[in-house]
């Protein structure tokens, strides 16, 4: 297959390869040459040798063939006459060009645009005497950072949970309501049962239905989501379990159920913490419901009202208690690069599905649904993110997906909000439909997006594999091509393979931690870690800064991860 | 859309077998499929629990 004047500029330095039969006398040209894209797989699979004296692209335009020559055949001095000994750069030298600057061309003054120091500026006699109109610089002032939003979020330490008679949290004791869980199913007539038990830290190995999601416990005291002050439990989580009357799972494929000492690892941002006591919160729902997006919220809606109850005890908990504080700016930059980052979440319904801004921190009452909002980009502030701006109804189990507790403590948004090398703009959330138009048309509206927040630079992430990296290729590339500098993150690696591509996607993050590169069921294992979120950044600012990325192996290889992380320590 | 489609051999074990075919669940909870005995190559009964191994791609609708 030939290929373009254009595609062989950009692989002036690969190697040149006939793509079919040429004569004698044929002058080489950009149609003559096999896409060097697919010659290392021809290499792969015996078809094809590159001697050690094979020319490049570059070295072979505009040479002859000295003799006839057959398809696959990688070109050399001996067959070739008038190539060139070496490649030569792109980089055109520019003269320098008088501006016309209009009504400003006052009497007497040439302006000069300069693109290259190079020879000599000659004057006229006389010049030097009249002083040139050069002026002192003025020094600009430095614009300061801005912080638009504050957020504190205080922490109340939990030693125990154990069940009582009422609600309550004093002294670092928690103590729920035995009746909690037959009111919870107040909440949505879906729900026929719902059981809480508590497991502490040294008793793991026990037993769970799918885990549909681990949440924080997490209330606003004061202001709105995102500003003003919020109540959090430390040293405990929700986890959300569910089967359906039947006895089926609440899962998307292969339930997740088992044990949790097995299938969760334990300290990824959406998972426990090993010192975690884990409330469990074990919802059954209307048989054959399961895979209906009605099911699924209605044990999230359930497990929200039995939270409920204990945010309201946690409002009232005591300053003296609070054990720690942080305090999260939204800040604004001027005169740093404008980023934003972008995660695109599932938006196929049931379980692929999140809630948007609840009242509530990482709650459900009072959100919207990115299905329901036909999964179009919106824009969240970092402190919405990291005051639980997302609530994930995502079926939790496999490794590359993304829960609740996973935004509230989102790696990249801490990180990227927190760096004053940057301005980050915002967070956007972008749901994943199902059929390709659909992932055109919400893509667009993101590059629309990257357009009026007129940012320099962007991360996209995505969670899960499959059909979502076809959104993932399109997100990159309705950013790129707006000539915006842009990062991909996934787990892709082995089972996750993209299986499209595009031009912008040269800077890639994988996310991958299974030693075979496979979704390997334990809860959280391959999703964004603080690791990862280093590693991004650091490319983002990479490319911005026009540093060359070397192109991607063709294969996932974990060294080119590992020596890449060692950049950054 | 054009897609670059390269099979993966992904890992997965027997569910259910009768005598007119085999039902096998893949690794990472990518799904369950049911085929025909004759599409099982196997060096010895087969039986729930045995593990399997088969290529796969995604499935492009045309």
């Amino acid at each position: 297959m030939s290929i373009t004047n254009e595609t062989a500029n950009l692989h002036q330095n690969d190697p040149a390869v006939l793509c079919c039969l040429r004569n004698k006398g044929t002058i080489i040209s950009a149609s003559d040459l096999e896409d060097p894209t697919i010659v290392p797989d021809l290499r792969e699979s015996g078809l094809l040798t590159i001697p050690e004296d094979a020319l490049t692209i570059g070295q072979v335009l505009g040479a002859t063939l000295k003799e006839d020559t057959d398809a696959m055949t990688s070109l050399t001095p001996d067959l070739l006459d008038g190539y060139s000994k070496k490649t030569e750069g792109s980089a055109e030298i520019r003269s320098s060009e008088p501006v016309n600057t209009g009504t400003s061309q006052s009497a007497g003054v040439i302006k000069f645009s300069i693109s290259n120091v190079q020879g000599q500026i000659e004057l006229p006699d006389g010049l030097a005497n009249i002083g040139l109109p050069f002026t002192a610089p003025t020094v600009e002032k430095k614009p300061e950072d801005k912080i638009i939003r504050t957020l504190t979020q205080k922490e109340f330490a939990v030693q125990k949970v154990c069940m009582g008679t009422e609600t309550s949290f004093n002294h670092g004791i928690l103590t729920l309501r035995r009746d909690l869980c037959a009111d919870s199913l107040k909440a949505d007539p879906l729900v026929k049962a719902a059981e809480v038990d508590i497991i502490p830290a040294e008793d793991r190995h026990v037993y769970a239905n799918t885990i549909m999601d681990v949440m924080p416990i997490a209330t606003k005291v004061e202001g709105l989501l995102g500003e003003g002050v919020t109540h959090v439990m430390s040293g405990v989580v929700i986890m959300l379990t569910g089967v359906d009357e039947k006895g089926v799972q609440v899962h998307e494929f292969g339930s997740c159920e088992g044990y949790l000492d097995e299938n969760i690892r334990f300290g990824r941002p959406g998972c426990p913490d090993p010192e975690d006591i884990i409330i469990r919160v074990n919802v059954t729902i209307q048989e054959n419901t399961g895979m209906e997006r009605r099911g699924p919220y209605a044990a999230h809606k359930a497990c929200d009202a039995i939270i409920q109850e204990i945010r309201e005890v946690l409002k009232r908990a005591p300053a003296e208690a609070c054990t720690k504080q942080d305090v999260f700016h939204d800040w604004k930059r001027p005169g740093k690069p404008r980023v934003m980052l972008v995660k695109e979440i599932m938006g196929q319904g049931a379980m692929h599905d999140n809630v948007l801004l609840p009242a509530e921190p990482a709650g459900v009452e009072g959100g919207q649904r990115n299905v329901d909002l036909g999964n179009v980009p919106v824009v969240l502030s970092p402190n919405e993110v990291r005051d639980g701006g997302i609530h994930a109804l995502t079926c939790i189990g496999p490794s590359t997906k993304e829960d609740t507790r996973h935004y509230f403590r989102e790696p990249l948004v801490n990180l990227m909000a927190e760096d004053d090398e940057i301005n980050l703009v915002g967070v956007v959330f972008i749901g994943s439909p199902q059929v390709n138009d659909e992932k055109s048309y919400v893509s667009a509206r993101l590059g629309a997006w990257a357009e009026a927040l007129d940012v320099e630079g962007a991360i996209v992430t995505t969670e899960g594999f499959g059909n979502n990296h076809i959104d993932f290729a399109e997100n990159i590339d309705q950013i790129g091509r707006r000539g915006i500098d842009v990062v991909g993150v996934s787990y892709c690696a082995y089972q996750g393979q993209l299986v499209v591509g595009n031009k912008h996607m040269d800077a890639m993050i994988e996310l991958n931690k299974d030693p075979e590169g496979f979704e390997n069921e334990i809860l959280g294992d391959s999703t964004l870690c603080p690791e990862d979120a280093e590693r991004a950044l650091l490319m983002l600012k990479t490319k911005m800064a026009g540093i060359p990325i070397e192109p991607a192996n063709r294969q996932w290889q974990q060294e080119v991860i590992d020596a890449n992380q060692q950049l950054i320590r | 859309m054009d897609y670059e489609l390269t099979p993966k051999l992904l890992p997965g074990k027997i569910l259910e077998v009768t005598e007119r075919e085999v039902k096998v669940t893949l690794k990472g909870r990518m799904g369950i499929i049911t085929v025909p005995l004759r599409c099982v190559l196997t060096d010895q009964p087969l039986h729930v629990g045995l593990k399997i191994q088969v290529y796969l791609s995604y499935i492009q609708v045309v």
